[in-house]
């Protein structure tokens, strides 16, 4: 499973697919105070990528790959 | 240049047309119905007729059936172009007498590659 | 505004007042079907023009009040008077958006929902009639504006312009608005986006706001992708081939990038637009530049008069500022507004489709052919109206030359009128269709831009399988080669079996018939091979593939500079022929790069370029293909291989000093004759020019050299475009029948025994005023020959590389069509015999390989 959920921060890893979206849903839904990490994570879904939008969680680290972070980023910080 | 007579009975349609047409060098006619279409095709001849269907007064498919059956016109290339996207809209375009069938709106490149194609209009 | 919008603005307004009195007047008379009619119409209007614009909430709210109207004036509904209030009422909200839209030029994307509500409200009366679902444009808005571009940090994009003013990328734009179900379509849209070709900017924004995180659901995707790639629109529409209808896509210039950003509302400085548009017109940007950087100097950079001057002064950083969009960013400054770049590439003669009508043709303009083609097919295939039936044969016609003449395929004209002449004279279109049916067959259809109607042909009005191309293993080819070639040979037993008739039957006529018989299956066995040929036939250029690496490599590893120069791949042949070709052909290359081409300070010593050519070029000569191999190197030493001919026995001093330079360049194919001084890795360990002619030969072609001593060498290869059947010359001898290949004979002459000169043991003939050499078959076969007394000898006249030689043979039989096997086993040493053929009557005839035998 290529994201980890730990006490408050979710661990994103390689490829995220769309069956996690709705985990990653339940999971932001119950914890406000979430964060996220990104550095490992190489490609996330576009519903995942949507669930962050909405939820907004602080990303403590970006994604290493820089192509995914140039894209991503400016999207998540966006509304904060 | 190539003349295309564009009949559409929206104003904002037939500017569309020319706007596209004209900026890709071709020369465009407009007429706001079927029976202004026919009286301006019968006039002087065009390389190709942009026909919409629904029309007051005559509408597309009446107009084309027309132009088929009217020898100095009967041989030039007609696109029907209406609201309707059901293959039965375009099996009715063809039995009318079009020779391509678009639903609206059509994107500016298509229809000029398309008039191109029927006008044998080929770019510089 | 756009005028575009301005008018429909205008035109909408129009038919709402239309629609109001029309509708008051329905209250009052509901079976007044005219009154319906008019109304119906006007909305009708309204709804086909609002597609051009990025108004979905008017599109949405006139198609609902259309229907309704619709069934009215079908009767499909019965009138109720509060059918006249609902839709008055949603007309007075089309209103005030139009009022709205003449404010912003645009509506908040919140409307939507209004649209749809009301629309519910006028669909609640359609209850309990089949309502079909609302189709969904299948082709995408066009934009509305591109205002939207200063989204991004005029830094981002001004670093993308700089790049574009450099490279000459093209640009495009795009809005990817995936459908909200997409997700369990298995797509990815992001993915999708991220893997698009030169991705440049990219916004990921909510088609709608979003909704509380407790209530939103995962699976609906309700994200709207906006961005500018470098890439053509033909790449971008291939990339996103899959979702046409949710993209919008528009070719654009760089200057789309300038929308000046910023604080609005600082005072203009009154002369400056206007002396900055006398500058334009006189073309003098460096006053421009310097009365430009003066004014930016005033500003704040965070306003927007601060970024239109920036962008003034990126433009003019051009090497050729282009005076329209300068002007146009001019004009937008006295309103701090703008400039609408989506006009000027609406106006403009190059931009919007320049990308499409590019040379060659686009996979676009294929694809828009065949459709084309195919909808002419359609219309064909529809029950016949003999009223329209000329006119309609007339118009295909028409769209079809035109279409030709675009695609440039005019050599297709001729034909196509000979197919409208008939389709008018004798009411047939079958002559036609079989054209469509070529021109379908053609060129393999590629996925449609639009994926359009085409697609949802029901199967009877299109013969769908005229667009595949079928895929077969070459196994199945070659066996029915191979059954072609038997039916070529058992057609060939028909003439022994007419001679059968007449001199053992003794019926003559019989004989004629089997003879008139033969000709019919003759010719169709000739047809029938030749369509089996073409079937094998597949482009040169597949060998040349391997070229370019072979020639980097070598020449890296042999410190040259080589540049490859291939022309002519398309150029076909049979697969076999093809296929024996790779080898020879790398053999010459190699030896091109490693002999011919000189080092580079060689090459300028001799005052050449530094750097060598090596031209590959194949073309077809009529029924040979023609391959040459160019180049510019040292050429071969004629002095070097007249030297090791003779040191090698091969030729005697004279012999040799009698031959010309071009002769003795020749023996270069000769076996063991390596000219090399010494043995490198390259060209391989002395094996020479011989094996490529072997090669050659063995397929039936032949191989010349022309070189130059200090200009280059020029090797050209001739092989036959097929090699199933063989084309020889019967012969008799000692009784039987031998082969030769038709290919080398040039006639047949009978030679009186005194016509024949003995010079130095050998013997020779004059052939019209030439003296040429005479070979007896029974001799170079070591066979005993009879006597002939004074009859006059058989000869047949034959040309070998270019030497016209007389063989003489006991008797000539007639020319047949073979199929040659080669020998296998331990006869395949045999080099004298070409291979076997089967014979009509059983027999088995050996063919001869008379250029190894003399």
């Amino acid at each position: 499973m290529p994201i980890h959920f730990l006490k408050s921060v979710a661990c994103f890893k390689g490829v995220c697919t769309v069956e996690e979206a709705e985990p990653l849903l339940q999971w932001l839904q119950d914890q406000p105070r979430a964060k996220i990490k990104l550095r490992e994570c190489t490609h996330l879904h576009t519903a995942i990528l949507q669930v962050l939008l909405v939820a907004n969680p602080p990303v403590t680290l970006p994604p290493q790959d820089p192509e995914l972070a140039r894209w991503l980023m400016p999207a998540l910080q966006n509304d904060r | 240049m190539k003349r295309v007579l564009v009949i559409d009975d929206a104003t904002t349609v037939r500017m569309y047309y020319r706007q596209v047409l004209e900026a890709q060098g071709f020369a465009v006619e407009e007429a706001g119905n079927g029976y202004e279409g026919l009286e301006k095709a019968l006039a002087s001849p065009f390389d190709l007729y942009i026909v919409d269907v629904n029309m007051p007064k005559m509408d597309g498919y009446t107009l084309l059936r027309t132009v088929r059956q009217e020898p100095s016109i009967s041989a030039t290339p007609a696109i029907m172009i209406s609201t309707e996207g059901q293959n039965q809209d375009a099996v009715a375009a063809y039995v009318a007498g079009a020779n391509l069938y678009f639903q609206k709106p059509v994107r500016p490149e298509t229809l000029v590659l398309h008039v191109r194609l029927l006008t044998g209009e080929n770019p510089p | 505004m756009s005028p575009l919008l301005a008018q429909f603005i205008a035109e909408s307004r129009d038919q709402l007042e239309l629609i109001g009195v029309g509708l008051l007047a329905i209250e009052n008379h509901p079976d007044d079907l005219d009154r319906l009619n008019d109304v119906f119409r006007a909305a009708h209007t309204i709804k086909g023009s609002s597609g051009l614009f990025e108004i979905k909430p008017i599109t949405l709210l006139v198609h609902a009040a259309e229907d309704l109207l619709d069934a009215l004036r079908s009767q499909e509904v019965r009138f109720e008077r509060a059918m006249v209030d609902r839709l008055l009422d949603a007309f007075d909200h089309l209103s005030q958006w139009l009022d709205e839209m003449e404010r912003n030029e645009s509506l908040p994307e919140s409307l939507e929902t209004t649209a749809r509500e009301l629309g519910a409200t006028l669909r609640v009366f359609l209850q309990g009639r089949d309502v079909a679902a609302p189709v969904e444009s299948l082709t995408a808005p066009v934009f509305a504006d591109l205002v939207w571009i200063g989204q991004w940090a005029e830094a981002d994009r001004a670093a993308l312009y700089h790049r574009l003013a450099t490279s000459a990328e093209p640009l495009t734009l795009f809005r990817y608005t995936p459908d909200s179900q997409c997700f369990f379509n298995g797509e990815d849209p992001f993915y999708q986006v991220r893997q698009l070709l030169g991705l440049a900017l990219l916004d990921i924004a909510p088609v709608e706001p979003w909704p509380p995180l407790a209530e939103l659901d995962a699976y609906r995707c309700a994200l709207r992708f906006t961005g500018v790639a470098c890439a053509s629109l033909a790449e971008l529409t291939t990339q996103f081939r899959y979702v046409p209808d949710q993209v919008t896509l528009l070719a654009a210039t760089p200057e789309t990038l300038a929308v000046p950003t910023g604080r609005a509302g600082e005072t203009v400085h009154g002369g400056f637009v206007a002396e900055a548009l006398t500058l334009v017109d006189q073309e003098d940007w460096a006053s421009l530049r310097g009365i430009t950087e003066t004014l930016l100097d005033t500003y704040d950079p965070d306003t927007w008069m601060a970024s239109a001057l920036r962008w003034l002064l990126r433009m003019l950083d051009s090497t050729m500022p282009d005076p329209a969009a300068v002007r146009l960013l001019l004009d937008a400054i006295p309103a701090q507004q703008g400039p609408d770049w989506l006009q000027a590439l609406m106006s403009s003669s190059a931009p919007v489709v320049a990308v499409l009508l590019q040379r060659p043709l686009s996979e676009i303009e294929q694809a828009a052919f065949q459709r084309v083609v195919a909808e002419q097919a359609r219309v064909l295939d529809l029950p016949e109206d003999p009223a329209t039936w000329a006119g309609r044969i007339g118009s295909v016609c028409a769209s079809l030359a035109n279409a030709l003449r675009y695609v440039r395929r005019t050599d297709l004209l001729e034909e196509l009128d000979e197919a409208e002449e008939i389709a008018l004279s004798v009411h047939t279109a079958e002559a036609l269709r079989n054209v469509l049916a070529r021109l379908l067959d053609d060129e393999q259809p590629l996925p449609d831009e639009e994926a359009p109607l085409l697609a949802k042909v029901e199967g009877a009005l299109i013969d769908k399988s005229a667009l595949k191309t079928l895929k077969v293993d070459q196994t199945k080819v070659d066996r029915l080669m191979d059954l072609i070639g038997e039916l070529v040979v058992a057609k060939n037993s028909l003439p022994y079996l007419a001679r059968r008739a007449e001199r053992v039957y003794g019926s003559r006529d019989l004989a004629r018939e089997i003879k008139d018989q033969y000709g019919v299956i003759n010719r169709i066995a000739q047809e029938l091979q030749g369509s089996i040929m073409q079937v094998r036939m597949m482009p040169v250029g597949h060998v040349f593939q391997r070229f370019p690496r072979l020639v980097r490599d070598l020449s890296k590893k042999l410190d040259k500079k080589i540049r490859l120069v291939v022309e002519g791949e398309g150029t076909e042949a049979d697969k076999n022929i093809i296929e024996t070709l790779a080898d020879p052909l790398i053999h010459i290359l190699r030896n091109s790069i490693d002999h011919g081409i000189e080092p580079p300070e060689e090459r300028l010593a001799r005052g050449k370029p530094g750097e060598g050519q090596i031209r590959v070029k194949a073309y077809q000569d009529n029924d040979n293909v023609a391959i040459e191999i160019t180049d510019d190197g040292r050429g071969v030493d004629s002095a070097a291989v007249k030297n090791k001919l003779v040191r090698r026995g091969l030729l005697t001093v004279e012999q040799a000093d009698g031959l010309s330079d071009h002769e003795i360049v020749q023996w270069i194919f000769a076996p063991g004759l390596s000219t090399a001084d010494q043995i490198s890795d390259i060209s391989g360990r002395g094996v020479g020019m011989d094996v490529v002619r072997t090669s050659v030969e063995r397929v039936g072609g032949s191989v010349t050299v022309h070189s130059q001593r200090g200009v280059g060498t020029d090797i050209r290869l001739t092989l036959p475009l097929s090699m199933a059947v063989t084309h020889v010359m019967a012969v008799e001898l000692d009784g039987k029948l031998i082969g030769v290949p038709m290919d080398i004979v040039v006639e047949t002459v009978r030679l009186a025994p005194a016509a024949i000169y003995t010079i130095k043991h050998r013997e020779a003939f004059i052939l019209r005023d030439r003296l040429t050499p005479l070979m007896r078959l029974r001799r170079l076969l070591e066979m005993t020959e009879p006597a002939t007394g004074g009859a006059a000898l058989a000869t047949l006249v034959v040309k070998i590389r270019g030497e016209s030689v007389g063989i003489v043979v006991d008797n000539f039989r007639e020319g047949m069509e073979v199929i040659l096997k080669p020998l296998d086993g331990v006869l395949a040493g045999l080099k004298h015999y070409a291979g076997t053929a089967l014979l009509g009557d059983g027999s088995v005839m050996l063919v001869l390989n008379l250029k190894e035998l003399l």
